[in-house]
């Protein structure tokens, strides 16, 4: 930075803004960890298994709340058995695109909903719900959706046993 | 001239950006973790992402009030420092590796400009981050504290503050042997770092306040000790995501924090093993870590409790092979204790001085919790502890007739051994034990 040429304001404005740019990268590379921790630990292995006949196929998830400050907020799972840390940035040639179109203060709200719910047919009515509201989009193919939704279905974990 | 003078105001605002980052990250983690699991799931994750979130906030408020931010290396007694001074401690390994559990590229964007700008690339990353983030202008130090130990990547990385910006460095000059003599000798430097640091900042030290939080200090020792004690039941009533829980809470949390956060480990130990529940399934396998958890994927100790049944309970610092400090005694006293604390510090304990307490620790915490294997992660950075590997495989074997599995990795940086290989290769580890 070079401080001598630029003025107090300018500098200020430079250093709120690349505070603001790394939380909203945070938040975004928060929301991949806190997905692939629910996927290692929570997904089961039937829905691991057909992944595996779509090993190397991506899935792109897009967080326009998060832009501005970033180009491109999106993250990239790799669909495979064994799943991976996604990669932040576009996808090659996604086969499901899902944007979330809520506010950074409803983001985990939504995230929460897709994670806890029981039964697929209960994340299929929250997802209209959704998809109503156009809280989400999604674009591309309809079975790698429901696949894709029912890894996170985290919600009929046996750990869910005896909760209310 | 004026520019810089308003430069450097405005970048007081923001003295500790990665403690802001951490905060943020943390607030919605623990959102997202409370919300989405059942309330008797993962409890020590939920107890140690909230107390930490505070720990965070705490300090950030500390920062913007203009408390002097003093940096420190995590294998240290900082009850000294925080206990004397109105200070915002910063834990340098701390800050690198929570970053690397929390987010999906953790600390390696910082990692490449540590590198990129000449470090080199076989140090190790826990002290890499926080120069990264330093090139980038994210920290802006009052002080930095540490001490010559415990390994040559301390020595040869901290310096760098003080030649980058003349941050000012407070070094406390560790002996090699560990013995009486030693901690009489450490004591005088632990002295003179505090007399240094309190006349850098200009503050006196209050050593009221320091007994007060060497008290709270105690009793975190004691709870520490209670849930070492419950680990001996078969089944461990702990998740492994405790081992590296305890590894971040120690370097992070101080006094009434850590004492906090272990009494609720130690309630949620004691009401499990009254229930007999354990929400995660039967135990097959006691492992110990002799050296440290994977980092940069905590989810790893959650498949190995569901997927495998193995129990991870111990790594290099879920034990303390120290005393607590009488804090009635006289001042001399209390600096005896906190030296001799320094000198057994985890990690330091291990590896600052001559190699027989890293084997004996090893062999001690595997006979006196009946474990069934040891899994030693041979990072990258910390060449003295690989020199001891194959010393501490064959003493395991002799003195507990237990097999050791070695994996080469960074803990911090995923792009070294990928999560994938090392789950496989203690997949592997854990087919061949046949139990």
């Amino acid at each position: 930075m070079d401080t001598t040429t630029k003025s107090s304001i300018q500098v200020q404005e430079e250093r709120a803004e690349l505070v603001d740019r790394l939380k909203k990268e945070a938040i975004l590379q928060n929301i991949g960890r806190l997905l692939y921790i629910f996927m290692i630990i929570f997904s089961k292995k039937e829905v691991l298994k057909k992944l595996g006949k779509r090993e190397g196929q991506e899935v792109q998830m897009n967080f326009p709340a998060l832009s501005p400050p970033l180009e491109n907020p999106c993250i990239t799972f790799i669909l495979s058995e064994h799943p991976s840390d996604p990669y932040m940035g576009p996808a090659k040639n996604p086969v499901l695109t899902i944007t979330y179109n809520v506010e950074i203060e409803e983001l985990f709200t939504t995230l929460n909903t897709m994670v806890t719910k029981k039964t697929l047919f209960g994340l299929i009515i929250s997802m209209i719900k959704d998809l109503f509201n156009k809280k989400i989009k999604t674009k591309g193919s309809l079975r790698v959706s429901l696949l894709f939704s029912k890894l996170f279905l985290i919600g009929d974990n046996e750990m869910y046993d005896g909760d209310d | 001239m004026g520019t810089i003078k308003y430069w450097v105001e405005q970048l007081s605002e923001h003295k500790i950006i990665p403690y802001e980052i951490l905060y943020e990250t943390l607030s919605n983690s623990n959102d997202l973790i409370f919300s989405a699991f059942p309330d008797q799931e993962m409890l020590v994750l939920k107890s140690f992402v909230r107390v930490i979130k505070e720990t965070m906030e705490r300090n950030v408020n500390h920062s913007l009030e203009g408390l002097p931010i003093v940096g420190h290396h995590f294998s240290f007694p900082m009850e000294l420092f925080i206990g004397c001074f109105d200070i915002v401690p910063i834990c340098f390994e701390g800050v690198s590796y929570l970053l690397a559990a929390l987010l999906t590229l953790g600390s390696e964007p910082y990692y490449d400009i540590a590198e990129n700008f000449g470090h080199p690339y076989h140090t190790c990353t826990s002290q890499k981050g926080v120069i990264g983030m330093t090139l980038n202008n994210l920290f802006e130090f009052d002080a930095i504290i540490t001490p010559t130990a415990p390994c040559d990547n301390t020595m040869a990385s901290y310096p760098f503050f003080k030649w980058w910006n003349n941050t000012p460095l407070i070094i406390g000059d560790m002996p090699t042997p560990h013995d009486p003599r030693s901690t009489h000798y450490f004591k005088e430097e632990m002295m003179q770092m505090v007399n240094e640091l309190g006349n850098i900042i200009g503050q006196e030290p209050d050593y009221e306040n320091l007994r007060k939080i060497i008290a709270h200090h105690n009793q975190a020792l004691e709870y520490q000790a209670e849930i070492n004690e419950l680990k001996k039941a078969k089944p461990c009533p702990f998740e492994s995501l405790l081992c590296p829980a305890i590894a971040g809470s120690v370097p992070l949390l101080h006094g009434k924090e850590l004492a906090q956060f272990f009494k609720e480990v130690l309630e949620i130990g004691k009401k499990r093993l009254k229930s007999g529940k354990r929400p995660w399934g039967e135990e097959k396998i006691r492992s110990v870590w002799p050296y440290m958890s994977v980092l940069f994927d905590i989810a790893m100790c959650e498949w190995m409790d569901r997927e495998l049944g193995m129990s991870v309970l111990f790594d290099m610092f879920s034990y303390s092979f120290f005393d607590s400090i009488d804090i009635e005694s006289d001042l001399d006293t209390i600096f005896m204790g906190l030296s001799n604390q320094a000198l057994n510090y985890p990690m330091t304990r291990q590896s600052a001085t001559f190699a027989d307490p890293f084997i004996n620790d090893s062999v001690f915490l595997a006979k006196e919790y009946d474990a069934n294997c040891a899994i030693f992660t041979s990072h990258l950075g910390c060449k003295q502890s690989v020199s001891l590997i194959q010393i501490i495989r064959e003493s395991l074997r002799e003195q507990c007739g237990i097999p050791m599995l070695t994996i080469d990795l960074d803990v911090g940086d995923k792009r070294f051994t990928s999560a994938q290989t090392i789950r496989k290769e203690i997949e592997n580890f854990v087919t061949a034990l046949n139990l």
